[in-house]
């Protein structure tokens, strides 16, 4: 199938084909862009022991402010971050980076050194941070090498960087998910540090985090919503709660904490009324990511609308639904649900 | 004709209606006591007949009890809810109570998910040893059969029937609807309509394990519904929900074939 080739249900499959409509066997592609050649990878850390709630305001509202700005510039959409927000039972949590250029090189480091001197202010841990200098990366260091300048950085090839340091060892997970479409309040940012903050006892808590994943670039052209299934398309910022664990004597303990965690920052003036306790698409978010899928958001009436948008974009996947498996024979908690007929 | 009997301590089965919607009745007698258990739109109520005289003596919370019955001892009685939501996932549920043998009263022993999918379940049949309850999901399409444990508890969907079809009848017949089911009274068989895809099923029943022998086609958009079978069960008859007209069947069980009559 393609554009003209069952052309709604291609429709479908681009965002949300998880596990809906069939299996894809195979995929063939027209013609690819070029990928990069190679990329920057860096970071910052810091420590929580120090950590007061003012510096992790500010850290949050900087970074937020950048995406909502500065990373709306299209010299910038080559660089991705990810704010790993640790529960402070970690001992520390970071922010990490990865960019090139728009012609594929990473000759050109203003963009990231930019971003980073933003946090200069936040005070990161020193021994992440390498000496000031020329932040010019040499086009013959080695893949891998750590690169001078006054941010620790390290170079490779865009192929090493896309296939490595994915998966993990946890036989336990739980995932939750929010689009930003503006930065953080100063009240968000306090809810998520006293949520980071605080301790269960009897539950360790090492393995649960918020990460705040920049958003936007080309995946926020909106003429890209009728032949797609995504509706986010207006987001600076994807918001992944995460927690990860071995044992399942920790399930509750680890649930309720993030359970408890969501419910209280989408419980604000942000969410109009009726909607409290999700991020429900409107000024402030656009809702969740349908691949990071939350049962828990099953308990909402509308949950349909928090992943796929409150527009015509449910209904049609449910046509789609319909003339593609009528029997529902692709189905889980999350799928698109047939429309019922009573007997 | 008539209906599969069910065997009796307390209480003796009188009277079934089978509807394809709107409330259920079923009528138990004890010792110089009527008993009627009656489905709403929410609950179960219980009712005592006495010379002619009906009074609702309780009420039970219930969503859409579709289907109920006893179980051979009348000990127990169970229900299946006719919902497209449990707990926040697309599936129906299923309810089993206690029944008080002094009064007939109902005490909620389990109330359990059907398979994902299974939903708005139509009907619900208990094999006649009383160790499996089986489920016809009207709405998702799939049969479900369920352990019954020796204290009335429901166990975990243990097989789920997926089924496909479609008939000529518009949106009505768009994907398979199981409808009715009956046990054969051997136990080792089941018989099923599927509104939707009109035919008649009939499964291998073997210790909980549930196997289809053979799919017999009805009327292109009859839409095969009502369902009974004679107490020897080499009969049974369909009722159609989309024509006037009933089907008469004959079941060999020596050759496991059933045919048109």
């Amino acid at each position: 199938m393609d554009k003209r080739q069952d052309p709604d249900l291609f429709r479908a499959c681009r965002g949300a084909g998880g596990g809906n409509f069939g299996v894809i066997t195979g995929y063939l592609f027209d013609t690819l862009p070029k990928p990069p050649g190679e990329v920057i990878s860096g970071g910052l850390s810091f420590d929580w022991a120090s950590m007061t709630e003012q510096r992790f305001v500010d850290i949050l509202l900087t970074y937020g402010e950048y995406w909502a700005t500065r990373g709306k510039d299209k010299h910038t959409w080559g660089l991705f971050s990810v704010l790993n927000l640790q529960h402070s039972d970690a001992g520390r949590f970071g922010l990490s980076l990865q960019f090139c250029n728009p012609d594929g090189t990473c000759r050109d480091l203003s963009v990231v050194n930019q971003f980073l001197d933003r946090f200069e202010p936040c005070k990161p841990l020193p021994e992440h941070s390498a000496i000031r200098g020329d932040r010019q990366v040499s086009n013959d260091a080695p893949a891998g090498s750590a690169c001078p300048g006054q941010h620790a950085l390290t170079r490779r090839l865009w192929l090493d960087a896309t296939v490595e340091g994915s998966g993990g060892s946890s036989s336990r997970a739980k995932y939750k998910s929010t689009y930003m479409k503006k930065s953080f309040t100063a009240a968000e940012a306090k809810c998520i540090y006293k949520h980071l903050k605080q301790t269960i006892t009897g539950v360790d808590l090492r393995g649960s985090m918020l990460a705040v994943d920049s958003y936007g670039g080309a995946v926020n052209r909106a003429d890209l919503v009728p032949e797609t299934a995504i509706s986010q398309r207006s987001s600076i910022m994807k918001l992944q709660f995460m927690s990860f664990w071995k044992n399942s004597a920790d399930d509750a303990g680890r649930l309720r904490w993030m359970s408890d965690f969501y419910l209280d920052l989408y419980s604000s003036n942000l969410v109009p009324a009726q909607y409290a306790g999700t991020p429900y698409p409107d000024e402030h978010y656009e809702g969740c990511y349908i691949n990071y899928p939350d049962k828990d958001m099953l308990a909402y009436q509308f949950w349909p609308q928090l992943y796929y948008g409150g527009g015509d974009l449910y209904p049609f996947l449910q046509d789609v639904k319909q003339r593609y498996d009528p029997h529902n024979v692709f189905h889980h908690a999350m799928s698109v649900r047939p429309r019922q007929r009573q007997a | 004709m008539t209906f599969a009997p069910l065997s009796r301590r307390t209480f003796l089965v009188g009277a079934a209606v089978i509807s394809t919607c709107g409330p259920l009745r079923m009528r138990a007698s004890g010792s110089g006591r009527s008993v009627e258990y009656s489905g709403t739109a929410d609950s179960i109520d219980v009712y005592e007949a006495e010379a002619g005289q009906k009074r609702k003596v309780q009420s039970v919370a219930s969503r859409h009890p579709s289907s109920i019955t006893l179980d051979r001892t009348g000990r127990y009685l169970f229900a299946v809810n006719k919902i497209d939501d449990f707990e926040g996932l697309p599936t129906g549920s299923i309810e089993s109570y206690r029944i008080e043998p002094a009064d007939g009263h109902l005490g909620l022993v389990s109330r359990v998910s059907l398979s994902l999918s299974a939903t708005m379940p139509q009907q619900l049949a208990l094999s006649p040893d009383g160790w499996f309850v089986v489920v016809a999901a009207y709405g998702g399409g799939v049969y479900n059969v369920l352990p019954v444990l020796p204290n009335g508890e429901i166990g975990s969907v243990i097989q789920a029937v997926k089924e496909i079809g479609r008939g000529i009848n518009g949106y009505r017949q768009f994907s398979a609807h199981p409808h009715s089911i009956v046990f054969h009274p051997s136990g080792k068989f089941l018989f099923g309509t599927d509104e939707g895809a009109d035919r008649v099923n009939v499964f291998r029943f073997d210790d909980g394990n549930l196997t289809c022998l053979q799919r017999v086609s009805t009327v292109p958009g009859s839409g095969p519904a009502g369902l009974a079978i004679s107490s020897s069960g080499s009969q049974l008859v369909v009722k159609h929900a989309f024509s006037t007209s009933l089907g008469r069947y004959r079941f060999h069980s020596g050759c496991e074939l059933l045919t048109s009559c």
